[in-house]
């Protein structure tokens, strides 16, 4: 074990890291709601790895989306679980991020010198949003197709550039198979790359500042 | 369409963090008085 360890510490230098973990304490204000944060990200792996999963079976065209869904759920080995915790995880997860925001508001976390983490972290909640508005549409269900409907409709309302949003969120004038590989592909590339640079700067940052002062 | 599990968890988490991290507060408050 030793020699293995010497190996990786000889190139590495791991123990320099091993020291900055340990170095780190825990002050004493910190209570159960600190703990939030660090939930969303567990929701955020849990989806990673399920909706990982459910990209094997899941077909993205307006013809057999609810098909292969409806498969996941009836014929595919645990696809009923994959799915559901899938589902439920992505409430959660919206949930946590939202508690974990109160904590942060109500304990003064935001303040100088940690405004960037907070911006970071602003732009992973349109990112989780984003997420849950991409994912609800992909069955392609009633309430999916009327809901991607509605939502691309919405920028239609802002004077001058909006049409050209609508367009650009359908890639066609109307709902159809566009929007649904374009939704497919924030949903499953865009979004969760996004999600990871922001998530890196915003841990680095708390990493580097630490955990916010007592109130 | 309302699903009524969903419903009653975020309802009580919100309800149950807002009310602890004001009571922490409290207690933060008491301490260092």
């Amino acid at each position: 074990m030793a020699v293995i360890y010497n190996w990786f510490n000889d190139r590495l230098e791991i123990q320099a890291v091993a020291d900055d973990i340990t170095a780190k304490y825990v002050p004493p204000h910190v209570n159960l709601f600190y703990c939030l944060g660090g939930i969303t990200l567990t929701c955020f792996l849990i989806q990673v790895a399920t909706g990982f999963a459910l990209t094997f079976y899941y077909r993205p065209t307006v013809g057999e989306a609810l098909s292969s869904v409806r498969s996941i759920m009836l014929d595919t080995n645990f696809g009923w679980l994959i799915r559901s915790v899938h589902r439920w995880c992505a409430s959660m997860m919206v949930l946590m991020m939202v508690l974990h925001v109160f904590r942060v508001y109500l304990t003064g976390g935001f303040k100088n010198p940690r405004e960037s983490t907070w911006v970071t972290g602003v732009i992973m909640a349109s990112c989780t949003v984003s997420f849950g508005v991409t994912g609800y549409s992909l069955p392609w269900d009633q309430v999916g197709y009327w809901a991607v409907k509605i939502v691309t409709g919405v920028p239609e309302a802002i004077p001058v550039i909006g049409p050209a949003i609508v367009q650009l969120l359908r890639g066609n004038s109307s709902v159809g198979q566009a929007t649904l590989t374009r939704f497919y592909s924030l949903h499953t590339f865009v979004l969760p790359l996004l999600t990871a640079v922001f998530m890196l700067g915003h841990f680095l940052m708390i990493r580097k500042q630490g955990i916010s002062g007592p109130l | 369409m309302i699903e009524l599990l969903l419903f009653g968890i975020i309802l009580g988490l919100i309800s149950c963090v807002l009310a602890g991290l004001f009571v922490s507060a409290y207690y933060q408050y008491k301490r260092n008085r």
